[in-house]
């Protein structure tokens, strides 16, 4: 059997892919991460991204493409596994652990995480961003939903909806 | 060697929306994204939601968003903890919902309804039974169905007779369709093998005095604990046989005669089993104190015959649950394989399939010492869609 090429290896060390950033910074990282996108997977496994070619995200910047791979990079093991059935309960808190701080952050970055782990399809990183903003508005006002989110004021016509909606939902106030 | 390939580059879908204004800190949404955002909020914020944006708003319109929020978990308790008891009125049943964050049971407060409170503040109506959310209680000869968290109600015309020995509420939110019906049924006389009902039909906004004929199965032996509702149809288990009586409701309204049909169960019936649904089919979960059993109809060519599904050791599931304590099942999740079991003093959802307890509740919160002894006796998973519907739109409080 012919030696595999290009660290496209099935066995010793692990293929590597290079992502692009919209800035142009590489990122080397082992394809195994770089597959929980949905998105890269079948290009991966179809050989993109490895050698000296990248596959280039003119989507995501450099500061967001770094904080999407250290999640990848976590997760992947545990992806690696088949999910939950074999890790051990210890495995799980410590991924739960990471995953709350991870996701500890500025709200602007957050935002660029949504959208990255959105166009990217990272199921569990879509899942666990959209339950940080579920997070940041549950138990708040229609009006503070809104200014939580950054949306601009509301019109006349919408601030009446909003008045009328706290009459005829007046149990989801309290 | 591969090719190289210069040209690839991932290129997103870019919908309209997409897109971070960073400047400003706006978050502008996709559909998806939103939906994913509504999906894991609570069932009040989710209501809330509707009115945050147009986009929001026909998100949480959609059909397919609705159902696939999560259930809510509702249920039914005696007021057994000191506290509890002096603040509610009366030592009757109570009803409380469990869509709180951290495991909390909350109790609702039901002096909405249009009860007259006597001296000591207690209104002087009993909840008679819950089904799927709704509750149904008297006051007098009067019936209420009420909806405890949005508060609608319906008072029911007065019933053809006043002595009523049991009362079911028949609502099934997830197959009644946009309309929303329901029954009451008052058994009003038993005979050896059938009953005298008088049923109210919300369809047609009246009572009707109707006749059930159960077949071969007694009505002595009927189990009035073991009431269970799916889509318009009653079943109640008959004790120490292998049958359960189903009275199709909805079938032929204005029949005289209530369809019924005798149900084989799997194994004679103990005080502990229990019928439910899930996943659309019929399942009898029976436990015998150290082992507990779910089975499930299956359906061969009309031939319908019953397979063991799940058996887990009641240890395992509610540690120390031996040591005295008691474990009651309460409820089937309506689509995954999950039971909702009572043991002093919590609730818990326990994963047939991973083995293992993926929630609790508890009233007064996770705090071991602010838990309150309540005993839960019924419970619930109400789809949360109903809770943004027109239910009981014939009337409505406002607070």
């Amino acid at each position: 059997m012919a030696a595999p090429e290009s660290g496209d290896g099935n066995n010793g060390a692990a293929r590597m892919v290079t992502l692009i950033s919209s800035d142009n910074t590489r990122f080397e990282v082992e394809a195994a991460a770089a597959s929980l996108s949905q998105t890269l997977q079948l290009t991966i496994l179809d050989g993109g991204g490895g050698g000296g070619d990248g596959i280039p995200l003119p989507n995501v910047d450099s500061a967001t493409l770094s904080k999407v791979l250290e999640y990848c990079i976590k997760h992947a093991p545990a992806a690696a596994n088949g999910g939950a059935p074999n890790a051990t309960a210890v495995d799980r808190a410590e991924l739960e652990r990471f995953d709350n701080e991870f996701v500890n952050i500025d709200q602007s970055v957050l935002y660029s995480l949504i959208m990255a782990a959105h166009n990217l399809e990272i199921e569990g990183l879509q899942s666990l961003v959209a339950k940080k903003v579920a997070d940041m508005i549950k138990g708040k006002s229609p009006m503070e939903i809104r200014r939580t989110l950054g949306f601009p004021d509301p019109t006349p016509e919408e601030q009446a909806e909003m008045n009328a909606h706290m009459l005829e939902y007046g149990w989801a106030y309290e | 060697m591969r090719q190289r390939r210069p040209d690839l580059v991932i290129r997103f879908h870019s919908g309209k929306n997409v897109g971070v204004a960073e400047e400003r800190g706006t978050l502008s949404l996709t559909d998806d994204l939103v939906a994913e955002i509504i999906l894991k909020l609570p069932v009040k914020s989710v209501a809330r939601s509707q009115c945050v944006a147009k986009t929001w708003h026909a998100a949480i319109s959609d059909d397919y968003l609705r159902r696939r929020l999560p259930p809510q978990l509702s249920v039914v308790y005696f007021p057994d903890d000191p506290s509890t008891a002096a603040h509610g009125n009366n030592q009757g049943p109570r009803f409380a919902s469990g869509g709180g964050e951290g495991g909390l049971l909350e109790d609702c407060d039901l002096s909405f309804l249009p009860f007259k409170q006597d001296d000591a503040g207690a209104a002087a109506a009993v909840v008679c039974d819950a089904c799927n959310g709704l509750l149904l209680l008297r006051a007098a000869a009067r019936f209420v169905v009420a909806d405890p968290v949005t508060r609608r109600w319906a008072a029911l015309p007065p019933p053809p007779s006043d002595d009523a020995m049991l009362s079911v509420l028949a609502f099934d939110p997830s197959t009644s369709g946009a309309r929303h019906g329901y029954h009451v049924v008052n058994f009003t006389g038993w005979r050896d093998r059938g009953a005298r009902l008088e049923v109210f039909s919300s369809a047609a906004g009246a009572w009707a005095r109707r006749d059930a004929d159960f077949g071969d199965v007694g009505a002595d032996d009927l189990l009035c604990g073991s009431v269970h509702v799916h889509g318009g149809a009653v079943y109640i288990l008959a004790a120490g046989t292998d049958r359960a009586v189903r009275m199709d409701l909805a079938a032929g309204d204005d029949d005289e005669l209530v369809a019924c049909t005798v149900v084989r169960l799997p194994e004679p019936v103990d005080g502990d089993g229990r019928v439910a649904h899930s996943g659309g089919r019929l399942h009898y979960v029976a436990s015998d104190g150290e082992l507990l059993k779910v089975w499930v109809q299956l359906d061969d060519e009309g031939q319908s015959s019953w397979r063991l599904k799940h058996a887990v050791k009641i240890d395992d599931v509610v540690e120390g649950a031996c040591g005295g304590g008691e474990v009651r099942f309460l409820a089937l999740h309506p689509e995954k394989d999950a039971v909702y079991l009572w043991s002093p003093w919590k609730l818990v959802e326990y994963d047939l399939v991973r083995n293992e307890v993926t929630g609790a509740w508890q009233f007064g919160g996770k705090d071991h010492n602010n838990v309150q002894k309540n005993r839960v006796v019924k419970t619930c998973l109400v789809p949360s869609s109903f809770y943004l519907s027109d239910c009981l739109a014939d009337r409505r409080v406002q607070s």
